[in-house]
């Protein structure tokens, strides 16, 4: 019984261990791989943690925000937790408030996207000037947040869809039947 | 018999909110101990790690973002072009046996130059990663305080046929990497100068990226000479009144950029001012270690 117990635990820790790893992998292709049209940066972690909530729920997708955004922090050297609570945020907002939706509906990726990049800059800001330095909202919104909640949007519906396809994969739920 | 039917997802299962209040919780913690400084073994160790990974994935994402470049920008490619070609002339001129030629000797020559032109001491380091968003404009270079990096320090890079110009300040710093924040940031502001035959004018420096624009002159007194086409230099007012300030590490008569345009408010005047150096675009950069006086 005990023995079980502790292969459950390693399993756990293992599996944790495996999502940090591969997440780490997106910071870094986020931070060092990807190009920056215009100096817009692409949110890729972002897209990837909103996709996965939309399709798994929120603790799913608050478990990759909170080991992507470490990763991130790991990545840019910024304080640790920073990149995790904006993250976060827009995880939280972004599921909880389309959480009565229909998955199948296609708005559905683009308006958590955009939702979540919104919260994910309103409490990157907040942080920053509370931690950093003041920002200036006006200009803030205009010249990061609009560009970057863009960007972020365009790629939103395909890699929902990736994320459908995979989730069917993963429940073994075809199309198709036999009756 | 065979019959499609539509491919319906269920709704997300919910679950109890406690592991995302954990999660929230314990990211609040990490931020609130690591300002504190609680976590600095943690981070160097794992910046250790991170470190020559991100440097070996910069080189291949700049290749990426080159070949859009590459493809459409035919003008810019062609200005490329022609000063690689001007710096290909100058190096092969300069160094006796061309076939040695590599990439970290003219890096090398290229500090010996600035050291012999100007009273800095300094040392070279390869810019690992850019921020990977744009709330706040930092890179990761790599040379931290094994290397006698500090807080503080300037960083300073080049560019085509322009002088060697500041691109930011050492923010954070780390064993083998440094954080450097970039003038252009908003949060950037440092004192600044213009020479006028035996005047001088001075104001500070701020970074408008986050506004839309690259840097701005303000806080100049109305009456002071400032004309479209000056040079502004750092003022180093910091380390002239000798506070004991982080900034004080930045010295005098680091050129900055061009003064583009001047306007007129009602107490002071205010210029934008274009960097000599564009930072995002810049892969090597040398931190002044120490200047003038200090150097001996």
């Amino acid at each position: 019984m005990g023995h079980s117990r502790q292969r459950r635990i390693e399993e756990v820790i293992a599996h944790e261990a495996a999502l940090f790893a591969a997440l780490l992998v997106v910071a870094l292709v986020q931070t060092a791989l990807l190009p920056r049209p215009f100096d817009v940066t692409f949110n890729l972690m972002l897209l990837l943690a909103i996709c996965h909530g939309l399709i798994a729920g929120t603790t799913p997708a608050a478990r990759w925000a909170f080991y992507g955004g470490l990763a991130l922090d790991l990545c840019a050297m910024t304080l640790f937790g920073l990149h995790a609570l904006a993250l976060l945020a827009g995880v939280i907002v972004a599921t909880q408030a389309l959480s009565r939706l229909s998955r199948e509906n296609w708005l559905v990726p683009v308006a958590g996207v955009a939702l979540a990049s919104a919260a994910y800059h309103g409490v990157y800001a907040f942080l920053s000037t509370l931690l950093a330095a003041p920002v200036d909202p006006q200009a803030y919104a205009l010249y990061v947040l609009l560009p970057d909640t863009l960007i972020v949007t365009i790629p939103a519906l395909p890699a929902y869809l990736v994320f459908r396809w995979n989730e069917a994969r993963h429940r073994r739920s075809v199309p198709v039947d036999v009756w | 018999m065979l019959r499609d039917r539509s491919y319906r997802l269920s709704q997300p299962a919910r679950r109890s909110p406690l592991l995302i209040i954990l999660l929230v919780l314990a990211a609040a913690a990490l931020l609130a101990a690591d300002q504190a400084g609680l976590l600095g073994s943690l981070r160097t160790h794992a910046q250790t790690l991170i470190s020559p990974v991100l440097g070996r994935l910069q080189g291949v994402g700049d290749w990426i973002s080159s070949l859009p470049r590459l493809l459409n920008d035919d003008t810019a490619l062609r200005a490329e072009n022609e000063a690689l070609r001007a710096e290909i002339a100058d190096l092969k001129a300069r160094l006796i046996e061309a076939e040695a030629l590599k990439f970290e000797n003219a890096r090398l020559r290229e500090q010996v130059r600035i050291e012999q032109a100007y009273p800095w001491q300094l040392l070279g380091a390869d810019v690992l990663a850019l921020t990977p968003d744009t709330g706040r404009r930092l890179v990761l270079i790599a040379a931290g305080t094994d290397q006698g990096v500090q807080p503080g320090m300037a960083v300073i890079a080049r560019e085509g046929g322009n002088p060697p110009a500041l691109i930011g300040v050492v923010e954070t710093v780390g064993p083998q990497t440094a954080s450097v924040l970039l003038i252009t940031d908003y949060s950037s502001a440092l004192s600044a100068q213009v020479y006028y035959d035996t005047n001088v004018t001075r104001g500070v420096v701020q970074g408008q990226w986050q506004r839309g624009s690259r840097l701005l002159l303000h806080s100049v007194a109305r009456d002071a000479p400032l004309n479209a086409g000056s040079t502004v230099l750092t003022a180093g007012l910091s380390a002239e009144l000798a506070f004991n300030l982080p900034r004080a590490f930045v010295p005098p008569n680091v050129p900055i950029g061009v003064v583009e345009t001047v306007q007129e408010t009602g107490r002071e005047r205010l210029a934008s001012v274009r960097p000599f150096v564009d930072p995002d675009r810049v892969r090597y950069a040398w931190v002044i270690l120490a200047s003038g006086e200090s150097r001996k």
